[in-house]
């Protein structure tokens, strides 16, 4: 894996060694993640890619401080996740695809709740609104209930509301899941203006085409470890092949059979 | 702080936005109490009228009585209401033997078995009597006449029993007229004619005002709490993981702690607004005259200084609106919330029906049960005799009741449980044994209530074999074969019943301490009685397993070996195997102390046996063995019982056993045999432990 | 059958009757007879104004306790230092201090009458005047015992009068008619309430789940579908009804033990469970009917919210006419039959007291069977229309109105 060293300045998320385990009666422990190490830089996008149930989402609930790591450290923008999970709630804007708005809220009252929530004030917070209402272009509906919104009005609030208070570190959790086709494209413009104005973003995803279009880097996520991780040239150089799904699958084949060996010799 | 007030201010301004719920939770429960209440008023009176007005048939049979007294009794009737007296021949009647065949002959006078063999259509002549009236007189000493008037009425039939509470009331009226009469004659006055007095109530209008809304207002105060602060409490808890927002909002930078607490002054302060609402909508309706004052008894205002009282009703508002915020906010839909609201509003309701005993007042202990202890100092405060180190002691019992269930609501919204899947389910599932334990504790609580306890009622004997040969077995063995295992885990019966075979120095150690279990259990009844008086009625009915047949043995077997047995194996054996899986001492003791102690099935033994049930669970855990526990029980019951039958029975006093066992020296200073069997217990190890 | 699985179904239908209800019977007695028990060992202190030559006596007298009272609690009578003939005020007073306060003017069979003054608002109050009461009683008896014996007098020719009520009925209607006074709002009111969630979930609860598109694509008729869930809610109401009954049969003796252990006198009441199994097929009859017309309600309703918020104004449609069927004097007849609820109120009543005939009950359960069947065949044909089942909006009447006549 090449990976160039950079300032501990320019890393916002740092992760090793993640791990959760989920106790199941039936079952018994569970590892949901088993070992996550990675690095996002800043003004980078990052994309987190595998099936369902391989993790991604408990990383990403791991890095925003939702769940507590079973083991491992993780670090957002320079601080540790359970140290002071409140300042580092502070540092990220989280949004996921089933994240819903209060029906009877308007836009703007419902970007005011969130700013304020996240400790903004007085003309600071009518200014950050502003702001994000220029930048989001919702001048239009802002002033109506969220309720009475379209599906793609309510999208657009719901990214403004992540971002009113212009976090360093972006974690989206399968942003475009559910959305109709000029919704996942707002996502996507939206997703490349962080990238512009240099901000971190971390997102999960299962769709090939998203990660291969947006991702600076892509990790591998598969049954709760990290595969590979790094730009899309060097997974190709890595799998020797060309497409992603291809490298997907090479890499998924390439660990079972790991995994294969590990039991035969146990 | 700032942030729970941030939240608050954004849950109101939701709650107020949603239109159509807020009418019909707020403002048609402000329209329908006061109709209710005008209602209820309006039909006791109207009831009382219509019983006034009805034309009563009445037999009389008079024969023997003097004429003045029989025109006496005719006339005062008729100021009673209206009526016919018809006089009838009671000889078949007086001819009938006592009992059923006079009863027979009596219905047969009033017509009320043709009446009842009659067609449905209302024919005026088969209409039955209501009242049979018979006057015997005899001679009785010094030569005055003594008069028994016999009433025969239809308990089944309204007008039966209102024609007979007139005829009472003219009887009554006869007989002071008469008593008065012959005092004068014969005493030459009535030697103890001061005696005679009506007592005066010295309560002011304004205290009885304050009564009479004490007794009422607390029943509102919930009720409308509840219903304003229950769909509250849904929209701010439930209503948030619908939409889907409480991921969002627990990611926020601020503690769930103070999340919860703005969710719950949002709750508190629905409820509250509702409150106000029907309360000005009562007030406007007992102004306006629409309610009759009646409904409150008030006779008089009560001054500003007085309804300030009505503040002592908050912490049981903010108690409230807490255990709504505990109950439905781990609920997952509205749904889900909605089936746990009736339940709160039963067990809310329930104690604060203590108020509408005039009897109670606001003691220590009192004070310190929720919502009946906040009930009782409103009216008290309201009647202006509260006592302030109770009233204190209840606002800050209540308050902290609040403290620790806003704790828990903050617990319910740790993100990591909301998020962690179907978290509730999970909890369920981890300690599945202890659960299971739980509700077959629980079964076996409300089957000792329900159907052992009715066998008892109808045949102790029977009911005694019943319970201990057959309910409490059949429970433990349920209880061991149904316990969830794991997969692939098979252990024995007797295993899970909990007979291992225990070490002898235990089960030594053990009976040593059965003495001092003795005296402290007759130490705290003499207490209990202090705190705890037993009404007279009821004494004897905590000692009615005193009355099985079968004299000594009888009371051995059934009291002693039986339950010693039977409880132990269920409780001790099955039940603490069970929570032995999942749980820890502390918990596993607490457990059981309740459900001993509840299936006792009376408040008189709550405390006492949830203690010896919390020891015993304590030396089963120790001796990892039922087995001590049996004995112990036996032995204790044995001790108690005989001591108890010596102490109400003079017969049983003198017999072998009493002489022997339970009247020596010995037993003054066994108590101290427990500190060697502790240290036996405390000391002795089991192999392999 | 999906209902019975569901927990909130099964609370309703089975935890409810049987559990809930006898263990809060359980604790309100348990309530009642600490109070009683508190009560009566309470100690008062009453405060006497009386000449000094009357005092010793008056103070034992007033002192006394029977003797039967297992933890009773004293009088103590304290002398108060005021004049036989003290002024309101000053009795007042003195009230602050004591319990109670009594003022004997004069000789017990003087002309000045004993005066007893308690605060009826402070509960020790009322409890110390119960006592003096009795206690004057007896001593009044005493004093006129003495003086019938002084003169030679039988005291029996002092008593006139005797009257005793003998009831024609049979012992066990005594039972019949406590509980048909209570038992027909009772049971109006769990019918009412075990009925109302399960029939909201049914139609509101689908429209919020979504489910109802999903059951409109079903390629069996809609109505049938329909029906079978709303009669799965009539049977769980029905089953409930019937364990309610059974569940306060059981626990109803242990109830009357202590009650009438708290009211210190033994109320000879057996239940009467053949009274019970009397109204069971009434009962059930009934609870199919609220629950059928319960679902016609619901399906008004759009979202579970509002379900909750119609339960309050529904639940009194049903309990105002129950009560009123406790007016004295309105019977079952013919007319009455007819008007729902208020029938069956009635007929409850008729049946614990023996005393209903046979025409006007076949006339309410008939009555109640048709209410019933409108009431299923409104809501199926609410529920069948795409606008109803569909809409997130809660209808008006007047588009109700509509809706029926447009088909």
């Amino acid at each position: 894996m090449t990976q160039t060293q950079v300032a501990s300045s320019e890393i916002a998320i740092h992760a090793t060694g993640l791990k959760k385990t989920f106790k199941d009666p039936e079952r018994g422990a569970i590892e949901a993640v088993k070992s996550i190490d990675m690095d996002c830089r800043r003004g980078e996008i990052f994309g987190l890619l595998g099936p369902n149930g391989a993790g991604k989402t408990t990383t990403l609930r791991m890095l925003s401080t939702i769940l507590a790591p079973t083991a491992g450290t993780a670090r957002i923008d320079g601080v540790d996740v359970t140290e002071d999970p409140l300042e580092v709630r502070r540092r990220i804007g989280f949004l996921s695809g089933s994240t819903g708005l209060y029906p009877r809220l308007t836009g703007r009252e419902t970007l005011r709740y969130f700013g304020e929530l996240h400790g903004l004030e007085g003309a600071l917070l009518e200014a950050a609104i502003d702001k994000t209402i220029a930048d989001f272009d919702l001048s239009d509906f802002v002033d109506g209930h969220c309720g009475s919104l379209s599906t793609g009005q309510k999208q657009r609030v719901s990214i403004a509301r992540a971002v009113v208070h212009d976090p360093p570190v972006l974690i989206l959790d399968e942003p475009t899941t559910g959305l109709d086709i000029m919704a996942s494209s707002d996502m996507i413009e939206f997703i490349e203006s962080r990238r512009a104005a240099g901000r971190c973003v971390l997102f999960s995803t299962h769709i090939l085409s998203e990660a291969e279009r947006l991702c600076d880097r892509i990790g591998v996520v598969y049954s709760g470890r990290m595969l590979a991780s790094g730009s899309l040239d060097e997974l190709r150089a890595m799998t020797d092949a060309e497409w992603l799904e291809d490298v997907f699958r090479a890499l998924v084949r390439r660990a079972d059979a790991d995994r294969d060996r590990a039991g035969a010799s146990a | 702080m700032n942030v729970a007030l941030r939240v608050l201010r954004v849950e109101l301004l939701q709650l107020v936005r949603d239109k159509r719920v807020l009418f019909s939770a707020i403002v048609l429960p402000a329209l329908l109490y006061p109709g209710l209440f005008w209602l209820m008023a309006k039909l006791e009176s109207r009831g009382e009228a219509v019983m006034a007005e009805r034309e009563l048939s009445v037999l009389v049979a008079f024969d023997e009585l003097d004429d003045e007294v029989r025109g006496d009794f005719v006339e005062r009737f008729e100021t009673k209401g209206p009526s016919t007296l018809l006089q009838v021949d009671a000889t078949p009647l007086a001819e009938a033997d006592e009992g059923e065949p006079r009863r027979l002959a009596a219905r047969a006078l009033m017509g009320l078995d043709e009446a009842l063999q009659g067609s449905d259509e209302a024919d005026e002549t088969l209409e039955p009597h209501d009242l049979l009236v018979i006057a015997e007189t005899a001679n009785g000493p010094e030569g005055q006449r003594h008069t028994a008037f016999t009433l025969w009425y239809d308990v089944t039939r309204d007008d039966s029993r209102e024609a007979r509470s007139r005829a009472r009331e003219v009887v009554m009226e006869l007989e002071s007229d008469e008593v008065q009469l012959r005092r004068e004659r014969l005493l030459g006055g009535d030697p103890a004619r001061a005696l005679l007095a009506e007592p005066e109530d010295l309560a002011t209008a304004e205290e009885s005002s304050g009564a009479a809304l004490g007794k009422w207002f607390p029943f509102i105060a919930i009720l409308v709490l509840i219903s304003g602060g229950a769909y509250a409490v849904l929209a701010v808890f439930a209503g948030e993981r619908e939409s889907g927002t409480l991921e969002t909002l627990l990611l926020q930078p601020v503690a769930e702690r103070s999340i919860a607490t703005g969710k719950f002054l949002a709750v508190f302060a629905a409820g509250m607004a509702t409150l106000a609402v029907n309360l000005a909508s009562l007030l406007i309706c007992i102004s306006t005259g629409l309610a009759g004052e009646e409904i409150f008894g008030g006779a008089g205002p009560i001054g500003i200084g007085r309804l300030s009282a009505l503040t002592l009703e908050l912490p049981a508002c903010a108690l409230l609106s807490a255990v709504l915020c505990l109950a439905c906010g781990g609920a997952r839909t509205f749904r889900e919330g909605q089936m746990l609201v009736f339940p709160v509003t039963l067990l809310v309701v329930v104690p604060t029906a203590i108020v509408l005993r005039p009897d109670a007042s606001l003691t220590a202990i009192w004070a310190l049960v929720p919502f009946a202890g906040s009930a009782l100092a409103l009216r008290d405060g309201l009647e202006g005799d509260l006592v302030p180190s109770l009233g204190a002691l209840m606002v800050a019992s209540h308050l902290g009741y609040t403290w620790l269930a806003l704790a828990r609501v903050g617990r319910i919204l740790d993100a990591e449980k909301v998020l962690g899947g179907d978290s509730k389910a999970d909890a369920h599932l981890r300690e599945a044994s202890a659960r299971h334990a739980v509700r077959w504790s629980f079964a076996a609580v409300m089957f000792m209530y329900l159907v052992a306890g009715t066998v008892q009622r109808w045949n102790l004997q029977v009911g005694m074999w019943f319970t201990f040969w057959a309910f409490l077995p059949a429970f433990a063995l349920a209880v061991a074969t149904l316990a969830p295992r794991r997969p692939g885990e098979r252990p024995r019966l007797h295993e899970a019943l909990g007979l291992r075979l225990p070490h002898p120095a235990h089960v030594l150690g053990a009976l040593l301490l059965v003495p001092a279990l003795a005296a402290g259990a007759r130490m705290l009844l003499e207490w209990q009685m202090e705190v705890l008086p037993i009404p007279g009625g009821a004494a004897d009915l905590e000692l009615g397993g005193l009355g099985i047949p079968g004299g000594v043995f009888g009371l051995v077997f059934f009291l002693c070996i039986s339950p010693g047995i039977m409880e132990e194996l269920l409780f001790r054996g099955a039940l603490l195997e069970s929570m032995k899986r999942d749980w820890r001492w502390p918990r596993i003791i607490g457990w059981q102390a309740l459900f001993f102690g509840l299936i006792h099935l009376s408040v008189y033994r709550l405390a006492p046996t949830a203690i010896l049930g919390a020891l015993l669970a304590a030396l089963a855990l120790r001796t990892r063995s039922v087995v001590p526990a049996i004995l112990v029980h036996i032995a204790y019951n044995g001790l108690t019982v005989l001591g108890e039958r010596a102490a109400h029975d003079p017969d049983a006093a003198n017999e072998w056993l009493t002489v022997h066992v339970l009247q020596t020296d010995w037993l003054a200073h066994a108590p101290w045999a427990a500190i060697p069997g502790l240290a036996l217990l405390a000391l002795v190890r089991r192999s392999g432990d | 059958m999906e209902g019975f699985r569901d927990r909130q179904t099964l609370i309703y239908t089975f935890v409810l009757p049987v559990c809930m209800y006898p263990a809060l019977g359980w604790i309100m007695i348990q309530g009642l007879l600490i109070v009683q028990g508190q009560n009566s060992a309470r100690d008062v202190t009453v405060g006497l104004v009386a000449p000094a030559e009357l005092a010793p006596e008056a103070t034992q007298a007033i002192s006394a306790r029977p003797e039967d009272e297992a933890s009773g609690g004293r009088v103590e009578v304290l002398p108060l230092d005021l004049p036989p003939d003290a002024d309101a005020a000053a009795l007042r007073s003195a009230l602050e201090e004591y319990d109670a306060v009594v003022a004997l003017p004069g000789l017990p069979g003087g002309p000045k009458k004993v005066r007893v003054l308690f605060d009826s608002t402070r509960s020790r109050s009322g409890t110390a005047r119960d006592r003096i009461e009795a206690s004057l009683e007896r001593w009044a008896e005493v004093l006129r015992g003495r003086a019938a014996e002084e003169r030679a007098i039988d005291p029996r020719a002092l008593d006139p009068i005797d009257v005793s009520s003998e009831s024609v009925a049979e012992e066990s209607d005594q039972a019949n008619v406590v509980l048909s006074l209570l038992l027909p709002m009772l049971l109006v009111f769990m019918s009412v309430l075990g009925a109302f969630f399960p029939a909201v979930d049914l139609t509101a609860g689908e429209k919020e789940r979504r489910c109802a598109e999903t059951t409109m694509l079903l390629p069996v008729p809609m109505t049938a579908v329909h029906l079978g869930k709303i009669l799965a809610v009539c049977a769980s109401a029905m089953i409930a009804t019937t364990l309610n009954l059974a569940a306060l049969a059981l626990s109803a003796g242990h109830l009357i033990d202590q009650l009438s252990a708290a009211a210190d006198r033994s109320i000879a009441l057996e239940l009467p469970v053949g009274a019970l199994v009397k109204i069971l097929p009434l009962a059930v009859l009934f609870a199919f009917f609220v629950s059928a017309a319960l679902t016609g309600f619901a399906s008004l309703a759009a979202s579970f919210k509002e379900g909750q918020a119609l339960l309050g104004p529904v639940q009194m449609l049903f309990i105002l006419p129950a009560m009123t069927a406790q007016l004295p004097g309105l019977a079952l007849d013919s007319t009455t039959a007819f008007i729902p609820v208020v029938n069956v109120a009635l007929a409850f009543r008729g049946l614990l007291v023996g005393d209903v005939n046979a025409l006007p009950l076949a006339l309410c359960a008939g009555a109640l069977l048709l209410l019933a069947l409108a009431a299923i065949w409104l809501s199926v044909r609410l529920r069948s229309n795409e606008k109803v089942a569909l809409s997130g909006e809660t209808l008006s009447l007047g588009s109700l109105v509509g809706l029926l006549r447009s088909k």
